[in-house]
């Protein structure tokens, strides 16, 4: 009882998901394509994982590759930063319109490095309260609507998603979280690697990032009812 | 009727003949065709009893000293209508059953002795006078000594049978000596002559005489303290063996209880029946205890019996301290309380220890840590089984629901004795009741979850194949009752209240169950009460009693104590139902189940030793109640080997039984202190104390004699 | 390095690194290890493999700390994969001898419990020897083995084996647990990790420092910069060429203040396991607030891409590390608010007292690092014993409890947080001007480097080729020591107490599974 009390007098900390200026340090932020000056040169080799390419006068960025090892974030690497967290990307249509206020999601650790499981337990706390949008974290597949993967789903790990994903009742989604679980990632490899959750579950949406900050998950959530968080977040170069 | 049960008689000592003589495979069909007809005969004789009362047939006239008879009363003859179910269903059980003993034992003598034993019950329950009884008594003990014994190769049978014939003989002495004294003060060995001579006793020998008896009989119905026999005797006999036991011979007991206390001898004071429902209630409690944690489904219903003869007992103490206290009606619903489960119980657990039966048969095992999964192996059995599981279980609207409930209400009826040391009493055993009632459900839903459902333990449960169709049809039958008599308790409780009326002091069954048919013969508020309850359905079609219970309360325009009603309950169930899968249908239109692998955490498999078993299951309840159950008596014993790796650990569990440990263990440490003393006269076998017993019953009969 | 008959012992290593390397072959090895003089305080860190040229080609360095800033090393060339165990005498060496001879086929004569261990039986054959470089070749072909079953050493009526997991509860690393019971109370608990074995050792082999940093940020990604740190301090240790001053105090500060972060963590964990939602949602809100400082400042809300050899990859300037230092002051005293109200709790102490105790004796024996060692009694700490970065300059004060029991644990994590706000106000004030990040071209050789992260002792072996690339890599991560002392904790208590004990452990699977 005192802890309700406690409870009851301490100041919201939910982040109000009207504020298009959401505070900072939500989101590390990502590299944006970049035009470069004329007749530049740029290196290339600055990003470990060929995330960045010249493509006709500016850099490319393919932001499923990054690893987030902030390189190119240095001013002297010439690349742009956009400070948003819209990243999902969305392969199929979301659910129908019956799951739009409830949606239950089994989260399945493939073997992640415990930064992007970090962030999905901060969703489910007070400061991004996933409750609220009606989506809520179950113990079973069996009546989970969303199968949550993260990690590069290694292979200890790609029996267990694939059974997770049969014992879901139909219509379902997966959803991909980081980088990891969109094709392995730094890992992808590795000889225990199956590299990315979509070689064993067919993955509906899937949001990059290492790791995706929680506002990023919650936009791929969103997604799967059909929502989508409003656009925002400022670009700095 | 004397013709007609003479010639119960002789068909009876034709078909134990006939099953002896018959060529060996043909003696289990002839048996149980010939039994099936003898059970018959004896429910025609029981019903004819209960509903036409008492008839005589003088057997053998002793001059001077009185006649052996035959006096039937309809209590006796309902007694009857239940070891003629059981039996039936036994005789039908056994041929199939039977076969997993070929090759080892005869199956002709177990039979022919089922015959006997039928018989003798039957002797038991129509004799009139004192002597005649305990004959027939003594040669039930024996009898049912043998089949107990049966399956003898195994190492603990003898040792099960001795301890049961020893505790038999014990409580035989103890009734013997106690009707020898009521015979002796009464000077008459007929029930009858007794029954209108004995208020005038003295004070002291009534009591002795009433302490004696409720611990002899008691012996025999398997009643604190006197139980130990019952869990060991039950795992040693064979399924149909045990079905007898427990659902014929443990009414024995009661009926011993009932008989002396009800009809020979009233109760040397009102307090007394506090004892018969202390005993019960003691009983009750050990009894459900180990039921609830038990693994061994033979034992566990062993257990459970013990647990159920001490809510009949409880019933029973109800009713003599209510007619003690002269309230007749609430008397009369705890005479009715106690017959209904006297009934329920045989039926249910005639049921499932057949299907006990069925399933060491099938599966080779009774311990439920090695079953489970057997509902895929076993369709029918299964379903039947969970007939019985409901039932013992007191699941309306099957069989137990009711008659528990009955009892419960009874108890809680004690407001009106005008005691509070009474009112006390009564309150705390039924707080017993309410947590056996409870802990019955769990040790029943752990019995059928543990041994039918999930995953199986070991290779033989998952090999277990179904059992014959004679089995069958003898557990669909025993089913079938336990559905009968929850969904119409009200019919049951007419019957009843028929057969009590010569204990009873009351006959008033409308008191309880308003008829539909005079609505305004009932009292106002009771009336009032009675039809928004829906009492008054279907009057133009229902014949005869109503199908609700209630009680009016004694204080005027209080209303209703109690209302209930598995019959309608089964109704609106039914109809719940109906409309659930109507629904359930409407709106899954178009859509089909699918089946996919159990989801199994992500592991690859699971085999039989990751399932959860029995004993873990019951764990709580143990932990809860370690200090009966087995307090520090488990070592475990570890090895371990290269400095620190542990790689083994053993559990030792020696418990031991709590009545053993409390009161036998030193009882007999006591005696055998004693038995020094008389060293030369005892052998320490038991045949030789049954000669004593004997022996004791002659010298007491010449003795009676003389004076 | 020789493969000499019998012991002689020598002082190597690369500057800085004062290791006494004690030089043995196979066959003397347990007595070796029995007859090394015994210094209370010692704590088996690991076992290091590497596969050479023949004509030894196995080569084996078992790793101590020793109580007085150095390490001490038993080294051992042997010609075939078939050494005597050690882990009678040293039982922190079971686990790190499984997982040699499941990766490298190197029988270990004498131990009792060989074969599936971090190759599970189910995807990986028993001949599998990934690690193998020289014979055997690179990598392996997922041939699946044999269904495992799991040994089971109770025998008792109605025992049984309880499976938790991989998958289990709501937000959980994947690990399996098998409690084997009667009910109730578990008489034996077994950990099956490595469900999420990624092979990064495996993954480094071939890369320059520079990218395997990558890999080793992203072993344990919430406790990255203790990886990074470990990672980086070893190659500059090989190097000879240490980080300049700025960026040894400014590493200080990130890995306390990732200790405050982590440790706000595990004590939400601690708490929710306890049921008392309340709080633990204020822990929560606390770590979230400490991830969006460390994005605000350093960019990532988890620090990657800072730490990486020869300094650090920016500076966010004296302003910043002001706001962070009184961001920390602000969250940490919140945390030290709530925990304090907790003490009063009973419900919650309840389910913390007595629970899950190891008494000093077991938890030296089992070899358990980090506050959970230190909740056993122990003053074991390697920023004190071993300083690195720059914890000479603040040395840290040392939380000790000594019941061992769940509470303390507690109180060792939270008075870790107050011992952590301590050093970051200290260092904001201490830390000098000058650059972030020296050149660091390390040259061919082996170096080794223990730091303490927030859950305990974590070390890194590194080889580098004569191209500077990685030849070989070994982390001896701490959560990896604590999940083997695990099953004692949770040995005799009740199922309900289980996840509690967890909690209380503060173990990372990711960290132990690599
Ligand atoms: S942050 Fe991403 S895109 Fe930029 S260099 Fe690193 S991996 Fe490449
Ligand atoms: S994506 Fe990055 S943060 Fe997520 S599991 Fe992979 S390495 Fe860790």
């Amino acid at each position: 009882m005192p802890w309700f009390w406690e409870g009851m007098k301490s100041p919201i900390r939910t982040l109000s998901r009207r504020r298009p200026d959401q505070p900072p340090g939500v989101t590390p932020g990502r590299p944006v394509a970049t035009a470069l000056p004329p007749g530049a040169t740029w290196n290339p080799g600055i990003c470990p994982v060929e995330a960045l390419q010249e493509d006709s006068g500016a850099i490319a960025v393919e932001f499923d590759r990054c690893v987030h090892c902030m390189r190119c974030q240095q001013p002297e690497a010439g690349v742009a930063w956009a400070y948003d967290y819209q990243w999902a990307r969305q392969h199929t249509p979301p659910l129908p319109r019956a799951f739009q206020h409830s949606i239950h999601v089994r989260i399945i650790d493939a073997g992640d490095c415990g930064a992007c499981l970090s962030e999905v337990r901060q969703l489910t706390g007070p400061v991004y309260s996933l409750h609220r949008f009606g989506i809520y974290v179950t113990p079973t597949p069996r009546e989970a609507d969303v199968l949550l993967a993260v990690g590069p789903v290694t292979a200890g790990m790609k029996a267990a998603l694939r059974e997770a994903y049969q014992a879901m009742p139909t219509p379902k989604r997966v959803v991909a979280v980081g980088v990891c679980a969109l094709n392995g990632g730094i890992f992808a490899d590795g000889f225990a690697v199956e590299g990315g959750a979509a070689r064993v579950v067919p993955v509906d949406v899937a949001v990059g990032g290492c790791p995706p900050p929680p506002l990023a998950i919650l936009d791929a959530l969103q997604r799967v009812i059909g929502r989508g968080l409003a656009r925002s977040g400022e670009v700095r170069a | 009727m004397t013709l007609l049960f003479g010639t119960w008689l002789v068909w009876t000592l034709l078909a134990a003949a006939a099953t002896a003589a018959a060529p060996r495979p043909a003696a289990a069909r002839v048996s149980a065709l010939m039994g099936a007809a003898q059970a018959l005969g004896l429910g025609a004789v029981a019903v004819q009893t209960m509903q036409h009362g008492a008839w005589r047939w003088n057997l053998w006239h002793l001059s001077g000293w009185g006649t052996l008879e035959l006096a039937a009363s309809s209590t006796g003859g309902f007694f009857l209508l239940v070891a003629a179910i059981v039996l039936a269903a036994v005789f039908l059980f056994s041929p199939g059953y039977l076969v997993r003993y070929h090759g080892e034992y005869d199956p002709r003598p177990l039979l022919a002795v089922l015959h006997l034993l039928l018989g003798f019950i039957a002797i038991i329950l129509l004799a009139g006078d004192i002597v005649t009884f305990l004959i027939a008594w003594e040669v039930m003990s024996v009898l049912s000594y043998f089949i107990v014994l049966y399956d003898q190769h195994v190492r603990s049978t003898p040792r099960a049978a001795y301890a049961m014939l020893g505790a038999s003989e014990l409580g035989f002495l103890m009734v013997v000596a106690a009707w020898l004294m009521l015979a002796g003060a009464a000077h008459s060995i007929d029930f009858s002559t007794i029954a209108a001579a004995s208020p005038g006793i003295l004070p002291g020998i009534r009591w002795a005489i009433f302490l004696l008896s409720l611990f002899g009989f008691g012996t025999k119905a398997g009643l604190f303290p006197a139980m130990s026999w019952l869990p060991r005797a039950h795992p040693a006999a064979p399924a149909n063996a045990s079905a007898v036991l427990s659902g014929a011979i443990l009414n024995l007991g009661i009926y011993g209880i009932v008989l002396t206390n009800a009809r020979l001898l009233p109760l040397p004071s009102p307090s007394a029946g506090l004892i018969v429902l202390g005993i019960g209630a003691a009983s009750a409690f050990v009894g459900i205890l180990y039921a609830a944690t038990d693994t061994h489904i033979k034992r566990l219903l062993a257990h459970s019996s013990i647990e159920n003869m001490g809510l009949i007992t409880i019933a029973l103490g109800a009713a003599l301290t209510f007619d003690a206290w002269h309230l007749p009606v609430l008397g009369l619903l705890a005479w009715i309380a106690a017959f209904y489960q006297v009934l329920n119980h045989s039926v249910y657990k005639t049921l499932l220890f057949l299907g006990a039966g069925a399933i060491d048969q099938a599966a080779g095992d009774l311990d439920m840590d090695r079953l489970g999964g057997l509902a895929r192996r076993l369709g029918w059995t299964s379903l039947f089984l969970l007939a019985g599981t409901m039932a013992i279980a007191a699941v309306p609207p099957f069989a137990g629901f009711a008659s528990e409930w009955l009892i419960l209400q009874s108890l809680l009826r004690s407001v009106a004795i005008p005691n509070a040391a009474v009112q006390i009493a009564f309150a705390l055993v039924g707080v017993v009741v309410a947590l056996a009632a409870g802990l019955a459900a769990t040790a029943f839903i752990r019995f059928y979850g543990m041994t039918f459902l999930g995953h199986h333990r070991s290779e033989h449960a998952a090999q277990a194949v179904e059992v014959a169709p004679g089995e069958r049809v003898a557990l669909a039958f025993l089913a079938g009752l336990t559905l009968l008599l929850g969904v119409l308790p009200t019919y049951v409780a007419a019957g009843l209240a028929h057969v009590t009326a010569s204990l009873s002091k009351s006959t008033a069954l409308a008191a309880f169950v308003p008829r539909f048919f005079q609505p305004a013969r009932l009292p106002s508020p009771l009336g009032a009460a009675f039809y928004p309850l829906g009492a008054g359905i279907g009057r133009s079609v229902m014949p005869a009693p109503g199908l609700v219970f209630m009680h009016p309360s004694t204080r005027l325009g209080a209303g209703v104590v109690f209302a209930m009603s598995p019959t309608y309950l089964v109704l609106a169930l039914l109809m719940a139902l109906g409309a659930a899968w109507a629904l359930a249908r409407a709106l899954g239109r178009g859509r089909r189940a699918v089946r996919r692998r159990p989801w199994l955490s992500g592991a690859r498999s699971v085999d039989a030793g990751l399932t959860y078993t029995a004993t873990g299951l019951a764990r709580p309840i143990w932990v809860v109640f370690r200090a009966v159950l087995s307090p520090g008596q488990t070592v475990d014993r570890e090895e371990v080997v290269a400095e620190h790796f542990r790689v083994s650990i053993v559990r030792d569990d020696q418990a031991r039984y709590v009545v053993d440990r409390l009161i036998v263990d030193p009882a007999a440490g006591a005696a055998r202190g004693l038995a020094r003393l008389l060293a030369k006269m005892h052998r320490g076998s038991v045949n030789a104390y049954v000669g004593y017993a004997f022996l004791a019953l002659l010298a007491a009969m010449v003795l009676v004699r003389i004076t | 390095m020789s493969a000499g008959g019998g012991a002689r012992t020598g002082r190597e290593g690369p500057e800085r690194f004062p290791a006494r390397i004690i030089y043995t072959a196979a066959a003397d090895l347990p007595a070796v290890v029995e007859q090394l003089p015994s210094a209370p305080g010692r704590l088996f860190l690991g076992l290091v493999v590497e596969e050479q040229e023949p004509p030894t080609p196995w080569h084996l360095q078992y790793w101590w700390a020793e109580p007085d800033s150095s390490w001490l090393v038993v080294d051992v060339a042997a010609q075939d994969p078939s050494i005597p165990s050690i882990s009678a005498v040293e039982f922190a060496a079971d686990w790190p001898e499984r997982e040699a001879e499941d990766l490298f086929g190197i029988a270990f004569a004498g131990h009792p419990q060989l074969g599936d261990f971090v190759l599970h039986d189910e995807d990986f054959g028993e001949s599998a020897v990934p690690m193998r470089q020289v014979a055997g070749g690179h990598g392996t072909t997922a041939a699946a083995g044999d269904a495992y079953r799991p040994p089971r050493i109770v025998e008792a009526p109605g025992g049984f084996l309880m499976p938790v997991g991989p998958v289990f509860s709501g937000i959980q690393e994947s690990v399996r647990f098998l409690l084997e019971t009667v009910g109730e109370e578990i008489m034996h608990a077994q950990v099956r990790l490595f469900y999420k074995y990624r092979g990064v050792e495996k993954l480094m082999e071939g890369h320059a420092p520079d990218r395997a940093l990558l890999l080793a940020e992203r072993v344990n990604g919430t406790q990255a910069t203790a990886h990074a740190l470990a990672f980086a301090t070893a190659v500059e240790r090989m190097a000879g060429a240490p980080a300049p001053m700025r960026a040894q105090m400014l590493r200080t500060l990130l890995a306390e203040w990732e200790r405050i972060r982590s440790h706000v963590g595990t004590l939400a964990g601690i708490v929710e396991s306890t049921g008392l939602s309340v709080p633990a949602n204020h822990l929560i809100a606390a770590e979230e607030r400490l991830l969006q400082q460390s994005a605000e400042h350093w960019g990532h809300r988890y620090l990657f891409g800072l730490v990486a050899p020869g300094g650090l990859t920016g500076d966010p300037g004296p302003a910043a590390l002001g706001a962070m230092a009184a961001e920390a002051e602000r969250v940490v005293s919140d945390v030290l608010r709530v925990c304090d109200r907790l003490t009063f709790d009973n419900s919650f102490l309840d389910r913390l007292e007595m629970v899950g105790v190891v008494p000093p004796a077991r938890a030296a024996t089992l070899g358990l690092v980090g506050p959970v060692r230190r909740a056993s009694g122990a003053e074991m700490d390697f920023r004190r014993s071993h300083p690195y970065a720059g914890y000479d300059q603040v040395p840290p004060a040392v939380a000790v409890e000594v019941e061992g029991d769940g509470y303390a644990r507690f109180r060792v994590f939270r008075r870790e947080l107050e011992a952590s706000l301590h050093l970051i106000q200290q260092l904001v004030h201490k830390i000098p001007a000058g650059p972030v990040t020296a050149p660091c071209s390390p040259g061919a050789g082996w170096a080794a480097a223990t730091v303490e992260a927030p859950s305990g002792a974590l070390t890194y072996w590194v080889r580098l080729d004569d191209h500077g690339r990685i030849r070989r890599c070994h982390i001896m991560p701490p959560s990896l020591a604590n999940w083997h002392g695990l099953p004692d904790a949770v040995r005799d208590y009740a199922f309900q107490d289980f996840p509690i004990i967890l909690a209380t452990y503060g173990l990372s699977v990711a960290d132990a599974d690599r």
